[in-house]
């Protein structure tokens, strides 16, 4: 298929960097289960993210999320897990070190010294727990160091006052005296912000958030996002969300990609993909949230919405038998699985800019999707105090 | 903090007296008794008589006649810091000498041939201006006279209560003799008949036990005069004159050696912390490196020997082990490396301390290095078990710390393995390490009996095994009160040691 240049409306809003800033192609990462079989954690996956953009990685526990941004940064422990083919393109400092023409290193397969050089300097990374995610027996103060000592050439005087300026901009109060104060003494969210300091304390090009929000409580979510927003918009940082809260991707992201049982399903813009979902697993996902003023007896769960067979028709181009991927469906009949892993399934842009996971059917059996590639940064109104 | 550890220290008094009544009531309990292994040494053939007066002389002279509470609250008063009464003295010798005991009265006056005499006033056996020697001289000598006049007292006291004996079975009251005791408030209600055959016989046993006590009361009265005088140094510190003092607690006198506990301690704890200063630093410094290592690559082939080399040590029993190693390294027939037993070679006395070149210019190996050669073997036998248990518990805790979140944070933040490895997660596994240490700890003051015996080194598990054979009761006493006391201060520094190690624990 012919690459898209406009249409959909929304994409040309802004054009913003024509280049990625990393590009993930066919990652496909298993782990090894003892006895059994490995177990494929995430096969074939494929996104990119624009500087300043934020992609969200949407899905269920379990279906390759944070396979995919550990990944990024080696942080899977191989073994059990094991990089079966893929690769992850980012656009590094040590481009011109290690002779690449184009700009770009695969993170995939740096070695460990360049690597550590990338972990927390270029990607910055924060999870979800912040209670366990700092070191119980050293003050934040020395953990935000330790970041900046690592990454920049300074001393510990001129490391002490980025610290400083990094926990003022995530909004600690006092940060002098909390600076010498241990993780136990801060509550959740101002945990949260400390790892947010952390990580932003180098200054990344990305910052890899793996469900951030998911341990706090409602109202200190919302502060926890509105901070790294701000913090994005003011830095032109790209990141990459990885959430299953629809309502956090709705206000956060530009680009959404849905993944499920490691594969992606779909990959569209965010008004595009709430306005017009394609995959019936995604309309599961939106029907499942309750909304505002809005009565209701019972939400629909997602397994109604992808146990009706009729859900599986509706896709552009049902009628030539394009069908959508789905791994608790037998195979459709005119299956035509090409001779390579994960050859049963195909990422095809069905419409342009959106991207949906289909069987590899003979419909498609010759198709050649450009991968899924949106430069779009959704404009916003500046939210809050600058 | 500080209160935390003053309030910890003080809520040592009531866990000691707690345990040391355990043990005293173990001790006293036990079958035979305490000091069942001095009675014993009469030997079958001596007559009921000789044995029963024996027995008195012993009880009396340890002070076993009291009831058992009695004697606990004794030995606590004695051991307890703080003093009431009359403060004691230190003889030249080291031993704690009191205000003489008091005198028992004899038994039912109103039988005897003659009234009580009265006690006469008590004549300080040394002139004013007494030198320090005539001073202990006198003393010695008063004291000597007290303890001789004072067991025939008890003797004929006993023969006494045996003379009784005929008499009150004549006229059905056998029961008012029991044991040991006469109860005299049966007595009491009976009118003697002084025409009976066996009257005779009290009335000789009763005027011999008068003369007894007023010789025993005079020399006791000589005695507390002396005392009074004070021929030695006050032991402590007065808090309110005369009445309350500070000193440190007695020990007591070890009822087989003869000799003050504080000393045969004092002689026995070096050689037990000598071999364990040694002993100890080994376990951890190989012990710890190696849990580290197995963690760090936990599954490898250096985890699996490691470990499974731990465990086989730690299997092996103490006692086997000690004896393969007499027999085939000390052995002259086998390799004959090391001596057999002891600490030092006879002639040791006489070495210089380092190694040195004699005047015939041989060199000589010197008392210290004499002394490791000695404790190789007793080394080797108290390390080679401790590796399993500390290797295994530090594997375990940096495993655990391993998996934690903030390691996966350190290592996102570009943090390098190693780095990783020590400041990360060690410095969080160190909890259980202190763990381990206070437990560990008071077990090198305490001793391996089976190391020692088997070198014959004369440490604490030597002294403490001979206490408990002998039943004697000051020495298990002061150990087990000495071994509790370690345990517990043991425990409240691991407990300080938590606070600095983790910031999370604090006790203000």
């Amino acid at each position: 298929m012919a690459r898209a240049t406009s249409t959909s409306g929304a994409v040309a809003d802004k054009p913003v960097a024509v280049e990625p800033l990393i590009r993930v192609q066919d990652l496909a990462v298993s782990f090894d289960n003892g006895s059994g079989p490995r177990i494929q954690a995430v096969d074939g996956v494929r996104m990119s993210i624009y500087p300043g953009q934020t992609l969200a990685v949407v899905g269920e526990s379990g279906c390759g999320k944070s396979v995919t941004a550990m990944s990024s940064l080696q942080l899977v422990p191989r073994p059990p897990g094991r990089f079966d083919r893929g690769s992850v393109w980012f656009r590094s400092r040590l481009a011109g070190e290690l002779g690449s023409s184009n700009g770009e290193v695969d993170l995939l397969r740096l070695d460990e010294p360049r690597m550590r050089q990338v972990r927390g300097n270029e990607i910055a990374m924060i999870f979800q727990e912040p209670m366990t995610s700092l070191n119980p027996v050293y003050t934040v103060g020395d953990q935000i160091l330790e970041a900046i000592l690592l990454h920049q050439n300074v001393d510990v005087d001129q490391a002490t006052e980025i610290a400083l300026k990094a926990m003022r901009d995530v909004g600690i109060p006092e940060p002098e005296r909390r600076i010498k104060q241990y993780p136990h003494q801060f509550s959740g969210g101002m945990r949260q912000r400390v790892m947010i300091a952390m990580a932003l304390a180098c200054r990344p090009k990305l910052l890899l958030a793996d469900e951030p929000t998911t341990a706090l409580d409602v109202t200190v979510q919302a502060q926890i996002l509105e901070l790294l927003r701000e913090l994005q918009v003011s830095r032109g940082m790209a990141m990459m969300l990885i959430t299953h809260a629809l309502g956090v991707v709705a206000e956060n992201a530009d680009v959404v990609c849905v993944m499920y049982a490691g594969r992606v399903v779909e990959y569209a813009t965010v008004l595009e993909l709430f306005d017009r979902p394609l995959h019936p697993y995604t309309r599961g996902l939106l029907a499942s949230i309750p909304k505002l003023g809005e009565r209701k007896d019972r939400l629909v769960t997602i397994r109604e919405v992808v146990e009706n067979p009729a859900e599986f028709e509706k896709l552009p181009g049902a009628g030539e038998g394009v069908r959508p991927w789905w791994p608790w469906h037998q195979p459709p009949k005119d299956l035509a699985a090409k001779d390579e892993p994960a050859g049963d399934y195909y990422l095809q842009e069905v419409s342009p800019n959106h991207w949906v996971g289909v069987w590899r059917t003979a419909a498609v059996r010759d198709h050649q999707s450009r991968p899924p590639d949106l430069a779009y940064i959704l404009p916003r109104q500046a939210t809050g105090a600058a | 903090m500080i209160t935390y550890i003053i309030r910890r220290l003080l809520l040592m008094i009531p866990t000691v007296i707690g345990i040391s009544f355990l043990i005293f009531m173990l001790v006293a309990l036990s079958p035979g008794g305490v000091g069942a292994a001095l009675r014993v040494a009469g030997g079958g053939a001596t007559e009921a008589t000789n044995r029963a007066v024996q027995e008195a002389y012993l009880e009396d002279r340890y002070g076993l006649d009291a009831p058992v509470v009695v004697q606990y609250i004794r030995w606590l008063g004695r051991i307890s810091p703080l003093k009431f009464g009359q403060r004691d003295q230190v003889a030249p010798t080291g031993e704690r000498i009191s205000a003489p005991k008091p005198l028992a009265m004899p038994w039912m006056k109103e039988w005897l041939p003659a009234p009580l005499p009265a006690v006469p006033k008590g004549q300080r056996p040394w002139p004013d201006d007494a030198t320090a020697e005539q001073r202990n001289v006198g003393y010695a000598r008063a004291s000597d006279a007290y303890a001789q006049d004072r067991a025939a007292y008890v003797a004929a006291r006993t023969l006494y209560r045996e003379a009784l004996g005929p008499y009150l079975r004549s006229v059905g009251l056998s029961h008012a003799v029991k044991g040991n005791k006469v109860r005299e408030g049966v007595l009491a209600k009976h009118t003697p008949d002084r025409s009976s055959e066996h009257w005779p016989a009290i009335e000789s046993a009763g005027r011999r036990m008068l003369a007894t006590y007023e010789r025993a009361a005079g020399s006791r009265a000589n005695l507390a005069a002396a005392f009074e005088a004070k021929p030695f140094p006050q032991a402590g510190v007065p808090v309110i004159p005369g009445i309350v003092s500070v000193a440190a607690p007695d020990l007591g006198m070890s009822f087989a050696r003869g000799r003050p506990v504080s000393q045969l301690i004092a002689a026995a704890l070096p050689v037990t912390i000598g071999l364990n200063l040694i002993a100890f630093p080994i376990i951890y410094m190989i012990a710890i490196p190696a849990g580290i290592a197995s963690a760090n690559r936990a599954g490898s082939l250096f985890d699996v020997i490691s470990g499974t080399f731990f465990v086989a040590l730690w299997s092996i029993p103490t006692v086997w082990a000690g004896v393969l190693a007499v027999g085939f390294l000390a052995n002259k027939d086998y390799l004959g490396w090391f001596p057999v037993t002891g600490l030092h070679d006879a002639g040791a006395d006489r070495m210089t301390y380092l190694p040195s070149r004699g005047a015939d210019g041989l060199w000589i190996r010197g008392y210290l290095l004499d002394y490791v050669w000695h404790v190789c073997l007793p080394v080797l036998c108290l390390v080679y078990a401790g590796f399993a248990v500390l290797s295994k518990q530090t594997r375990a805790a940096m495993l655990d710390n391993f998996n934690a979140d903030y390691v996966r944070t350190a290592k996102a933040k570009g943090v390098e393995s190693r780095v990783i490895l020590f400041a990360h997660v060690f410095r969080n596994s160190l909890l259980p390490l202190i763990t381990m240490f206070a437990s560990i700890f008071p077990a090198m003051l305490a001793g391996s009996v089976v190391v020692e015996r088997i070198f014959a080194i004369p440490g604490m598990g030597s002294l403490i095994l001979e206490a408990i054979n002998l039943k004697d009761r000051e020495l298990i006493l002061a150990n087990a009160v000495m071994i509790a006391m370690v345990n517990i201060l043991a425990l409240l520094l691991a407990d300080i040691l938590y606070a600095l190690a983790d910031p999370r624990i604090s006790y203000s």
